[in-house]
């Protein structure tokens, strides 16, 4: 994953410049911790690898894929196929069962295995008994596993997460950092992980910090 | 399980599952507008079905019908009679009769020739079966029945059943009895059948039949006959394909049809406001999960198909509910549509339910159709929900808001393009360019109710805050908060509120200028016509009623007014009518109403003549040049005016008459020719009346001259006398009646519209809880929150209800200015019953304020804990 001076500006009376200049690169299996003090553009990074915004200005290419250029039908195939995001609100949808809310990326790509890839998931993130309750029914860090399953079951090899434990108790929240760590190992994909714990920066390979839309090594 | 049910359980499902109350209300406004659509689309079916059935029974399998234009005389049978070598002919002779065993029913009588009736209409003869009986069918006196006719009023072979035809006692005697079949199913069964003279006798015809129907045989050319049987005729007569007759009965009362139509879709209007507004709320509140689902790569054709589906799926049970309750309508719609058609334009033809088959098709697909457009527009809105769940609540509606300067321009636009449609002329007949230009109004009004919702917000918040304290600027700034989701349900209310607003104006304002109408032409003292026991004229007098109210002492004249239908030079059918122009101008039409004080205050006495002219005057000259004058609804369906010459059908052939004036008439849409009595008589020959205005001398009471009148007409009359005050009774008694319908669809439409409001107030009730929630941990009282509700509700309520006032006034000016003379061709003088306004939106303010009740509940149940918990 390549950043080449990103820019995100919001427009409006007073524009806000999210992310200024922003060069980033990560390696294939790399884990890379993003950390800075909230509303320095961690989020807003992550928005824009994961395709849900785009940038003003600059480039994020994915493998082969220039997410700049590609149109919005492409970018949703972009979301749907190659990147797995967890959100700090876990964005489980209330509706579905936990085992709907995992099955539903792949059934969208038209998979077949849906249900079988969504139970090992579940078996792995430990949540095999509560796949039939709704994300209402959960504790926090069930919730957070769930999202994790979700983010998974599409084999994508790219996996943002976004303050993951900063809606979790300590414990919980070291749970959820393992299980990060554990199938990255286990699958080799490449985590990107936005934080401003430290504790939970220290996981990963490398660590750069964003302050102001800055990006800084550390 | 696929993905789509996945999405579609997520969006919508599931939601509604959890909430099924709101999913309701939705459905229940597709349902009454549905409702309201099948019920009025079936009375207006059955009328014209049942006029046509009528029509078609009586014109049978004839090829070629001859008529003329004040009937065909007996001796032109004579030259017919080469038709036997090449077919058959049979005359007719019908009118109307009044029974007179106690029932008051009206009843047709058609007089045949049963020779050559048999090949050419249907008469099945049920009984007598021997020769002996059969040959008593032709005796005078002696009439046929429909079996279920006969049943209903007692009446066997024998059985003698008295009339009252044209104001005259009459007898006939039951011969035999007819299978409802053919001819029999004329005026819905209830028929008489007589032979030619017998008919003609009773309904005091002499010399004319009303038409004589020809079938040829196999193989006849029709062209070659038609050619044959033109160069025969005499001058006056001419031929008509069979069709004509029921094609004009399915014409009548077309306008008041097509508007009544247009107010029944006012409540699906409304509806499909309630329905857009519905899924709007939807996708505002659940723009989380969409987000969400755009997020983990949920196509935009997806989420539009599930709300589309939605929409689809709300308009499926809306329109299943909509259609039973609209079979429960049918019948008090039929009744009401069926008693203003029997009023105001066929006196006589008796309406039968149709089936509701039809009725029930066309309201589903108006139904689904319009579900589907109102689920549309926000369903493409959620598929512009971005892909982001960082997105705040209120940032879709702060999106809007920057697109204000847009709506506001395309509403000018819209404004524009309706201020050019009043302009243009009717298509048709009908005023389409004027009905699109209230959609634009209403187009207009929905682009502008965001800003109108911000406008609102941003003036009432310092009463409000001056008023309620910190619950009133609370308020205000909920309200202005949501500028699109409020926009939708100000929209429907102002929209319904507006068109109600329109209707009273335009009904009072028809009522005040009919009031006037009846006051300024209505010249006489007392009116005299065939007695029915009913409001409706049913028969003719006879020529000599007028030289029996000539002799009773008291009265200064008589004017033996005749009305009957005719036709212009192109066969178009129109009303001729006659008057006396020498007693009318004596007894000053246009102004001895208002001795009475029939006229409201300040009217104007140039009322009568659109062009203001003293009516005696231009009645006077008119009958010394040979003039005629034209109805109003004459002159704007023909585009005459005074002076033109206009050329009509008479028995003496083609006439050229010269208009000597316009006169403002509201008694029938058709358009009418009204004649001086002499030079009626002279070109028509027809001696009946229609009936008869009497002046009394002066001092002599109307009361005792009427007693007078009945003691004369004795035995042999059966007559309805009433004074000019109890006649405009009458006439204001069946304006009312016409437009009681359009009272109840309007009270649907507004309850409909406030349902709206309770809708948008509990989704935003429900979808700020944890704002109401926060509010309650840093103090706010139950009560505080609940007032806080209320009091948007009651700001919705105002903001809704001036842009009704605005659009009301827009929709007035169409109705009174364009809509009304185009489908009817009647001025109306504008009149504005501010009370009776004022009086509506104080109801629909209170209504909206109750709206607010229960979202306030729910607003103040939300729990501190739980919205801090969430935060």
């Amino acid at each position: 994953m390549v950043c080449e001076r990103v820019s995100k500006v919001y427009p409006g009376a007073q524009p806000v410049v999210a992310l200024d200049s922003v060069a980033l690169t990560v390696a294939p299996g790399e884990f890379l911790a993003v950390v800075g003090p909230s509303g320095g553009g961690k989020s807003t990074l992550l928005h824009l690898i994961a395709g849900i915004d785009r940038a003003s200005s600059g480039s994020i290419t994915v493998g082969d894929l220039d997410l700049a250029s590609l149109p919005e039908s492409r970018l949703t195939l972009y979301r749907r196929r190659d990147v797995g995001v967890v959100f700090q609100f876990f964005n489980l949808l209330a509706h579905l069962t936990v085992r709907e809310n995992v099955e539903l990326p792949r059934l969208l790509d038209g998979k077949r295995d849906a249900a079988e890839r969504a139970g090992e998931l579940l078996d792995r993130v430990d949540l095999a008994r509560r796949r039939d309750a709704h994300p209402y029914e959960l504790s926090g860090g069930e919730m957070q596993r769930a999202a994790i399953a979700r983010a998974l079951v599409t084999g994508a090899r790219l996996l943002l997460a976004d303050e993951p434990t900063g809606n979790l108790d300590s414990r919980h929240g070291e749970e959820v950092l393992a299980l990060i760590d554990e199938v990255r190992r286990e699958r080799g994909v490449t985590v990107i992980l936005a934080t401003h714990s430290d504790a939970a920066a220290r996981r990963a390979d490398r660590i750069v910090e964003l302050r102001d839309g800055r990006l800084k090594s550390r | 399980m696929t993905a789509f049910r996945l999405v579609f359980r997520a969006l919508v499902t599931g939601p509604a599952r959890r909430r099924p109350i709101r999913a309701l209300v939705p459905v229940l406004g597709v349902a009454i507008g549905v409702a309201a659509v099948a019920a009025i689309h079936h009375a207006n079916r059955s009328v014209t079905e049942s006029f046509r059935e009528s029509a078609r029974s009586i014109a049978g399998r004839s090829d070629l019908v001859v008529v003329g234009a004040a009937g065909v005389p007996l001796e032109e049978l004579e030259r017919l009679r080469f038709l036997w070598r090449v077919g058959s002919f049979a005359p007719l002779v019908s009118g109307n009769a009044v029974l007179a065993d106690g029932s008051g029913e009206v009843v047709a009588i058609l007089g045949t020739d049963y020779g050559g009736e048999a090949s050419i209409r249907e008469m099945r003869l049920v009984a007598p079966s021997t020769a002996a009986g059969r040959l008593a069918l032709s005796s005078p006196g002696s009439a046929l029945a429909p079996v279920p006719f006969a049943k209903r009023h007692g009446l066997a072979i024998g059985s003698r059943l008295p009339l009252v035809v044209g104001g005259v006692r009459a007898e006939v005697t039951i011969a035999g009895l007819l299978e409802l079949s053919g001819l029999a199913r004329a005026s819905g069964g209830d028929v008489l059948v007589t032979d030619v003279f017998t008919a003609a006798r009773l309904l005091g015809r002499s010399g004319t039949v009303d038409r004589v129907d020809v079938v040829l045989d196999p193989g006849v050319s029709r062209d070659v006959i038609r050619r044959e049987l033109s160069r025969r005729l005499s001058a006056g007569l001419w031929l008509e394909p069979p069709g004509r007759a029921a094609e004009a009965a399915g014409r009548m009362a077309r306008a008041f049809r097509f508007n009544l139509n247009a107010l029944g879709s006012l409540t699906l209007a409304v509806g499909m406001f309630l329905v857009a507004n519905a899924v709007s709320v939807s996708v505002l509140r659940r723009r989380p999960e969409i987000a969400t689902l755009r997020a983990l790569g949920t196509s935009r054709a997806a989420v539009f198909a599930a709300f589309l589906v939605e929409g689809l799926a709300v308009g499926a049970v809306g329109t299943l509910v909509g259609e039973i309750g609209g079979l429960g309508l049918a019948r008090s719609a039929l009744s009401a549509v069926a008693g203003t058609v029997s009023s105001v334009y066929s006196r006589t033809g008796k309406i039968s339910a149709a089936d509701f088959g039809p009725a029930a098709l066309a309201a589903a697909a108006v139904g689904m159709v319009a579900t589907l457009l109102a689920a549309a527009l926000p369903a493409a809105e959620a598929t512009r929900v971005p892909p982001s769940p960082a997105m705040r609540p209120g940032s879709a509606d702060a999106a809007r808001r920057l697109r204000l300067p847009r709506r506001i321009a395309a509403a000018g636009i819209a404004i524009a393009l309706a201020a050019a449609l009043s302009r243009a002329g009717p298509i048709n007949g009908f005023p389409y360019p004027g009905f699109a230009a209230v959609a634009l109004v209403v187009a207009a009004l929905a682009l502008l109710s965001p800003a109108l919702v911000a406008a609102g917000a941003a003036l009432g918040r310092p009463p409000l805050e001056r008023i309620f304290g910190a619950p009133g600027r609370l308020a205000s700034r909920l309200f202005g908060g949501s500028p699109a989701r409020n926009g939708i349900a100000v929209t429907a209310l102002a929209m319904a509120l507006g068109m109600t607003f329109a209707m009273i104006a335009t009904v009072a304002s028809m009522r005040a200028t009919v009031r006037t109408w009846v006051g300024t032409t209505l010249s006489a003292d007392l009116w005299v016509r065939a007695g029915s026991g009913a409001s409706a004229i049913v028969g003719d007098l006879p020529p000599e009623i007028v030289a029996v109210l000539e002799s009773v002492p008291g009265i200064a004249g008589v004017d033996p007014f005749r009305t009957r239908e005719g036709f212009d030079a192109a066969g178009r059918a129109i009303t001729i009518a006659s008057s006396d122009f020498h007693v009318l101008s004596r007894a000053g039409g246009g102004f001895s109403g208002k001795r009475r004080g029939l006229i409201p205050k300040g009217s104007d006495p140039g009322f009568a003549l659109l062009d203001r002219r003293d009516p005696r005057a231009v009645a006077e000259a008119a009958r010394r040049s040979g003039e005629v004058l034209v109805s109003e609804p004459y002159a704007r369906a023909y585009g005459v005016g005074r002076g033109d010459a206009i050329p009509l059908r008479t028995p003496k052939g083609r006439r050229v008459f010269r208009v000597a004036g316009v006169y403002r008439d509201f008694s029938n849409d058709r358009g009418t020719v009204l004649f001086d009595r002499s030079l009626y008589l002279e070109l028509f020959d027809d001696f009946r009346v229609t009936s008869a205005g009497v002046v009394a001398r002066p001092g002599t009471s109307p009361e005792a001259l009427r007693r007078e009148i009945l003691a004369r007409a004795g035995e042999r009359f059966a007559l309805d006398v009433i004074t000019t005050r109890e006649l405009s009774d009458q006439i204001l008694r069946i304006f009312d009646r016409t437009f009681a319908v359009a009272n109840v669809l309007e009270g649907i439409a507004v309850a409909v519209a406030v349902a709206g409001i309770a809708n948008a107030l509990i989704a935003s009730a429900v979808e700020r809880r944890r704002s109401f929630g926060l509010l309650r941990a840093v103090g706010a009282s139950r009560a505080q929150i609940r007032r806080t509700v209320l009091i948007e509700a009651l700001l919705a309520g105002l903001v809704a209800t001036a842009a009704a006032f605005a659009a009301g006034a827009a929709f007035t000016a169409l109705l009174i200015g364009v809509i009304n003379p185009q489908s009817f061709g009647w001025s109306v003088v504008p009149t504005i019953p501010a009370g009776r306004l004022a009086g509506a939106a104080a109801i629909v303010l209170a209504a909206s304020l109750a709206a607010g009740v229960v979202p306030g509940w729910i607003a103040a149940a939300a729990d501190p804990a739980a919205a801090l918990a969430e935060e």
